[in-house]
């Protein structure tokens, strides 16, 4: 088992009020599944995967991930569980604008502590694998949307997690693009890689192996 | 961290103008310190070069009636005052900071002297032969005293350089000068070894040098009787090893003719006058000034301080996605943390550079305009380097702290 939920409870403090969002959650995910997260806004999905990305601790339950707990660990110990095991790729791609596609999916090997000669030929290869050798050198103003999105794929992907958390990848991208992010996420699922994806459109969600709905904070 | 002085150089880069501005107080505060550091060094070198080149490490020990230097020329030699004798010398000569003594008697513009029919203003001197040693003056033309001239006491004389504009363009070595009614057969010219032009800025100035730099008409000491009809030297000169036995040296061969007068009379004594304590005071005199110009200019560096603090703090809410990503990518706290000190610091080491350049550029300008020397310190110019990196690095911890406790999701959800 990749993921273990049991009884992961989530509210946030509101000033005066405890604002609950997450009301006794328990998932399970093997390796090598390709999970589809489904919801409507507010439902409290997004809240659910900051939790398994490690970015966010639930208020009571417990989270194990590959075996191991995950609450009560400290801050610089969860930004290494999240660079070795975790691959992010997010709506807005979240890449850094100033700096090149090959430097951007080179910066999770940065906090890795890999070499700088080592970091380029990696990058290089992750981004040769999502189709974007030729872009190597472009900063992320001069791709299209589904060009930034392969490249948030391949930094994702750069340090070889077990687990890949997508949040909403094709919703900023057109439909041509979006299904090539699909074909990505399909090859690296056959590859073995757990992956974890929240969409609310139910033809992307079609792509995993099994989908859940989530709505006001509980599984349904 | 070669990673951190990349990116920081980078975001440095990619907001000139406004990381131009944030540098300019450290610019100001770093250019006026290396500008005054610059003029404080140039002048006290230049004090201490004049004292070096200039009297060669000599103090003069006079002696004084009261508090005005005595004058034998309208009175008699005091009772009583022991004379200067060769074991005097050689008492003076065993001090250990002491190279040479000589004995001289001196008057200073004393009028009658004439080359022909043209006056001459010079100080006469009654020397022995430790003089030119003594004083670092070189014979240049002619010849110097021979220790028969000084023993028989011949009716010959030796002028200083400045004086032979009043022989035109003839060689003064042959001519005759009529020193108060004796004519003296001039044999040769002497000029300072070591080369000096002092710059006078202040009166001060002008009274450290004029005893150093008045040009003299020397004859044998036997001589000075027979026209001044005394023979008690007012002066004894004293060579120190180095600049900094000086003082010591004055000192000690004031207090050893001193003691010898005990009882011979209560209104004269010697008096050391050490051209390295006047240095020193008018180093003082300058450095105190210059000491709350350092204050001022220090303000202006905590200003220059504050502005970086407030530009990083700038820099970190507009890139609370960066450090958001960075975070979930897994960059720890500590490593935020230095990126963003890195960039504190290398925003106002540049700035310090720029303002060590417009310092140097200053102090030029200053030399020029206001006629004051100045000395580039290499010590001063690391120093304000480091320390406004130091400033950087200190101001730029809470901005920088703030960036590393971001929280990811947060941070992420920031738009």
């Amino acid at each position: 088992m990749i993921v273990e939920l049991n009884k992961i409870n989530k509210s946030y403090d509101e000033g005066k009020q405890l604002v609950p969002v997450l009301f006794d959650i328990d998932l399970q995910v093997k390796e090598g599944e390709y999970l589809a997260i489904m919801g409507p806004s507010g439902s409290g999905k997004s809240t659910l995967m900051n939790i398994i990305g490690c970015l966010d601790v639930p208020t009571s339950g417990s989270y194990l991930l590959n075996g191991e707990e995950i609450c009560g660990r400290s801050d610089s110990s969860l930004s290494v569980i999240r660079n070795k095991t975790i691959g992010f790729v997010f709506q807005n791609f979240n890449l850094l604008p100033r700096e090149s596609a090959l430097e951007n999916v080179a910066l999770p090997m940065l906090y890795a502590g890999v070499h700088k000669k080592e970091r380029l030929e990696r990058a290089k290869e992750a981004l040769t694998q999502v189709g974007l050798e030729d872009r190597m050198y472009f900063k992320p103003t001069a791709l299209s949307s589904g060009q930034k999105q392969r490249v948030a794929i391949a930094r994702a992907m750069v340090l070889k997690p077990a687990l890949l958390l997508a949040d909403e990848p094709t919703g900023a991208l057109d439909t041509a693009s979006g299904e090539q992010v699909m074909d990505i996420f399909q090859k690296l699922n056959e590859q073995g890689v757990t992956i974890i994806m929240i969409t609310h459109e139910p033809e992307i969600a079609a792509h995993a192996h099994r989908q859940m709905m989530i709505r006001d904070g509980r599984f349904v | 961290m070669l990673e951190n002085i990349r990116l920081s150089l980078k975001g440095i880069w990619s907001h000139k103008m406004r990381s131009f501005l944030t540098m300019l107080g450290i610019i100001i505060g770093i250019a006026a310190i290396i500008a005054i550091v610059s003029t404080i060094k140039g002048t006290n070198e230049q004090i201490k070069n004049n004292l070096i080149g200039s009297g060669t490490n000599t103090v003069t020990v006079q002696l004084y009636q009261d508090s005005w230097p005595a004058d034998f020329s309208y009175q008699d030699v005091p009772e009583g005052l022991p004379p200067l004798t060769p074991e005097v010398r050689e008492q003076i000569l065993a001090l250990d900071e002491v190279e040479s003594v000589t004995f001289v008697n001196r008057r200073d513009y004393s009028g009658n002297i004439f080359y022909g029919d043209t006056s001459i203003d010079a100080s006469i001197y009654g020397i022995d032969s430790d003089y030119f040693q003594t004083s670092g003056l070189q014979v240049t033309k002619g010849r110097g005293f021979s220790q028969s001239d000084l023993t028989t006491g011949k009716a010959f004389a030796i002028i200083d350089e400045s004086f032979t504009g009043t022989f035109g363009n003839e060689n003064p070595v042959g001519k005759t000068l009529d020193i108060m009614g004796t004519p003296f057969i001039i044999i040769g010219v002497v000029s300072q070894k070591s080369k000096f032009e002092p710059v006078i800025n202040s009166i001060e100035d002008y009274y450290m040098y004029m005893q150093n730099t008045a040009g003299g008409i020397y004859i044998p000491k036997q001589m000075w009787p027979v026209i001044f009809k005394y023979d008690e030297p007012e002066y004894v000169i004293v060579k120190a090893k180095s600049t900094d036995d000086m003082t010591q040296a004055g000192k000690k061969t004031q207090e050893l003719l001193t003691k010898r007068m005990s009882g011979a009379s209560d209104v004269y004594k010697y008096q050391a006058n050490d051209l390295s304590d006047e240095a020193a005071q008018i180093q003082q005199l300058s450095s105190s000034t210059n000491t709350m110009l350092i204050g001022i200019a220090s303000i202006s560096l905590l200003v220059g301080g504050i502005g970086v603090m407030n530009i990083m703090l700038v820099s970190v809410t507009e890139r609370t996605r960066e450090i958001g990503l960075k975070k979930a990518l897994g960059a720890r706290k500590r490593r935020i943390l230095g990126q963003f000190l890195t960039e504190a610091a290398m925003l106002s080491m540049i700035g310090g550079a720029i303002g060590v350049i417009l310092g140097i550029g200053l102090s030029r300008v200053i030399s020029v305009l206001a006629g004051v020397p100045v000395a580039i310190s290499t010590p001063a110019i690391l120093i304000s380097v480091i320390f406004s990196m130091l400033i950087g690095i200190i101001f730029g911890l809470v901005p920088s702290i703030k960036a590393s406790n971001l929280n990811p999701i947060e941070a992420l959800r920031y738009e």
